[in-house]
């Protein structure tokens, strides 16, 4: 009895919901005739259900297929542009250790010698004063070429 | 016949066929309990067993950086190449092979391919490109590991500061070593399953344990005014009879390091070359007799007890009877009438240790260990020394007379840094740090406690102080050397006598000169101490030292834009015939 009142709903729902309640046994005397139709016909009317049925499983294992092969080939996409990155990395590595070789001070002082520059002296200082005058102070002399320091070599 | 009867009745066979049937099942039946049931954890766990690997994921160690954020100290991915000797069929060929790869003669290689075990370090801290060219090769036996190599690209400079670390990676010595906890991160783990060819299975048990790098150490160390100063000790190192020459440079309104280092120094990349004692940081770690720069907190007890003003007049002679010794000045003279800035500026010990006496022992103790003496400075280094104060009630009566003018008494040179810095900025010491932040894996910055800043004399006195340690590089003062153009400078020269070690005591030990000092004088930014030892050597502090300061000096204040501050340093009265 429980599932009279599921076969009653689409009536319901078709009707008015003004319908008044008394007329509820009525349409649940109709529902309950309406499976008696659909046990006559046999083998023919079944046909096209295990059709579907098979197409569904078949369009399922397919579907399954092609998102196996796809996850497979992303993994091995992952794994050459992991690659990738490790490569670059160690390319980002070896460039920093370049400039990080390059500006280490010892390094910096003797590319400077090589260009021919000199250790400057202490410099002078242009001293903006409030009232738009300028004053130089300090001891700002032309840099003499002094040995330069060895670079690196605190031996 | 009987039997055929028995099988041709159809109940029979049935149940016959029907008993067969039933124990082939039974046996399919049991053993499939047996598999899946009562075995079957242990099958299902030996499988993925077989799927699954682990791959460490090492942890970065964390960066040392100067001021300016460059780096000191870095980590970059190598490659170790190993061996399984019981894999080697060739032995010969095999290290002809790799000889020309790993850089090594096949002679050194062989004894390792042919060891006993199975396991051993061919070569590590390889560049990866030369470890994926040594796997090309496809030796077998022949196998490479992720490991990681500590860059040092400044190489010399700031190394007694930075540091280096052992082959598995952990600090042996300076920030390497004492920030080990904090530069080392957390290992992390890839547990996943893996396929025919190595690869991961998709869509399949992972689990990903992400490593944590190591925190960065940004020192308060300036890289190139390190490079500068390390400079100029070895240039003082290579004067005659010197062994060593050490500086520390301060802030002096922070109290920073902002270079420290004592010749010969080593170069950080390759710590193994020199001996052992060479790789300690001896600013830190190595005691010296100050000498006369030690005369500051002589003058400093004094001025601010009152007992003299830096006009304060006194007749001092050339020699003075102490106990059983008898203190000299460092050259002979008749009685001077003196000022006190006169005692200072010309470095008499006979008029200090007159001051040291009307101060007495327990008061210039009181202000010896207020400067700091006799106490490490608490500095983020290992192996600091504390110096060597012996409280006053076990002073000998030499020592009574000799520790106010810097004999009888040790300290590092980080110290005698330290005392100058609390002058330089009116009076309150700042004690030394030279880690300036910490910053973590993710950025963020745990900027460090810092040291209590502490007042050991007023602010008058230290003044009057800075007035009478600028007498000493002016006329008349003992180090004219440290002068330099346009700017004031204030300082002290110190020449001390060095204990010989073979007889324990001073004679034929050679000197330490010394120089402590900071400049502009009238607005002082920058303290420097310097102490050159020289067992050979006779050098003065205010000929050896004081050099070394001018150079570290000016390019402190030239470097950092320091202008002169355009005054001109007043008339000092060193002895009353002065006008």
């Amino acid at each position: 009895m429980s599932a009279l009142p599921a076969y009653d709903r689409p009536t319901r729902v078709a009707g008015r919901r003004t319908q008044p309640v008394g007329r509820r046994p009525e349409s649940t005397r109709v529902s309950l005739q309406r499976p008696v139709p659909v046990t006559a016909p046999t083998a023919t009317r079944r046909a096209p259900f295990i059709a579907v049925i098979l197409l569904i499983i078949g369009g399922g294992l397919v579907t399954l297929l092609v998102l196996n092969t796809a996850i497979a080939a992303d993994s091995f996409t992952e794994r050459s542009l992991s690659q990738q990155i490790d490569q670059l990395r160690l390319q980002e590595q070896q460039l920093q250790r370049e400039v990080g070789t390059a500006q280490a001070p010892a390094a910096l002082a003797e590319a400077a010698a090589e260009l021919g520059m000199i250790p400057a002296g202490a410099p002078s200082f242009l001293i903006l004063n409030p009232d738009g005058t300028t004053e130089v102070v300090g001891p700002g002399a032309p840099a003499v070429p002094v040995p330069p320091p060895a670079a690196g070599g605190d031996e | 016949m009987s039997r055929r009867l028995e099988l041709s009745d159809p109940h029979r066979r049935v149940r016959f066929g029907l008993a067969v049937l039933l124990a082939i099942l039974t046996v399919i039946g049991g053993r499939l309990v047996q598999l899946q049931g009562l075995d079957g954890m242990k099958y299902a766990a030996a499988a993925e067993e077989l799927r699954l690997t682990t791959l460490d994921l090492p942890a970065a160690r964390g960066q040392i950086l100067d001021r300016e954020g460059n780096p000191l100290a870095y980590s970059v991915e190598a490659r170790a190449i190993f061996v399984d000797p019981e894999l080697i069929t060739a032995p010969g060929r095999t290290a002809l092979a790799l000889a020309p790869l790993l850089g090594e003669s096949a002679d050194e290689l062989l004894p390792m391919l042919t060891a006993q075990g199975r396991f051993v370090y061919l070569k590590r801290e390889l560049d990866p490109s030369v470890a994926q060219a040594v796997m090309d090769l496809e030796l077998a036996g022949i196998g490479e590991l992720v490991e990681q190599r500590r860059e040092y690209p400044a190489q010399w400079t700031a190394a007694q500061v930075v540091g280096f670390v052992g082959q598995d990676g952990t600090g042996l010595a300076g920030i390497e070593d004492q920030y080990d906890d904090v530069l080392t991160g957390t290992p992390g783990q890839l547990v996943y399953e893996r396929g025919r060819f190595g690869l991961p299975i998709p869509a399949a048990t992972q689990s990903l344990t992400e490593a944590v790098a190591g925190s960065s150490v940004q020192l308060t160390l300036d890289q190139d005014m390190q490079f500068i100063l390390e400079q100029a000790v070895a240039t003082a190192n290579a004067n005659a009879g010197v062994s060593t020459a050490q500086a520390v440079v301060l802030d002096v309104a922070t109290g920073q390091v902002l270079a420290m280092a004592g010749s010969p120094g080593y170069n950080a990349a390759d710590p193994g070359s020199v001996s052992g004692d060479q790789l300690a940081n001896p600013t830190v770690s190595h005691v010296i007799e100050p000498g006369s720069v030690n005369k500051l907190i002589t003058f400093a007890g004094a001025l601010e007890e009152g007992l003299i003003t830096p006009e304060t007049e006194m007749t001092v002679p050339d020699n003075l009877a102490v106990s059983d010794i008898v203190i000299n000045d460092a050259w002979g003279h008749a009685p001077i009438n003196f000022t006190a800035t006169g005692v200072l500026g010309k470095s008499s010990n006979v008029g200090t240790v007159m001051l040291a006496q009307r101060l007495g022992n327990a008061r210039l103790e009181d202000y010896l260990r207020r400067f700091g003496l006799g106490t490490a400075t608490g500095i983020e280094l290992p192996a600091e020394s504390n110096g060597i104060l012996v409280p006053h009630e076990e002073w000998s009566g030499s020592q009574a007379g000799t520790i106010p003018f810097g004999q009888g008494i040790s300290m590092t040179v980080l110290q005698l840094a330290s005392m100058y810095q609390a002058v330089a900025n009116d009076g309150v010491l700042i004690p030394p740090r030279i880690v300036d932040q910490v910053i973590g894996p993710d950025g963020t910055v745990h900027d460090q406690p810092g040291s209590e800043p502490r007042r050991v004399i007023g602010p008058d006195t230290a003044a009057d102080l800075r007035y009478m340690l600028e007498s000493v590089t002016n006329e008349g003062g003992t180090a004219p050397l440290a002068r330099m153009d346009g700017y004031r400078v204030a300082g002290k020269t110190g020449t001390a006598q060095r204990p010989n070690p073979d007889c324990r005591c001073y004679a034929g030990g050679g000197y330490w000169a010394t120089f402590a000092g900071f400049a502009p004088a009238d607005d002082p930014r920058y303290v420097i101490a310097i102490s050159v030892e020289q067992p050979d050597g006779s050098g003065h502090g205010g000929t050896i030292a004081a050099p070394v300061f001018t150079s570290i000096m000016s390019f402190a204040l030239g470097d950092n834009g320091v202008a002169p501050t355009g005054t001109a340093a007043p008339e000092f009265r060193l002895t009353t015939d002065d006008a």
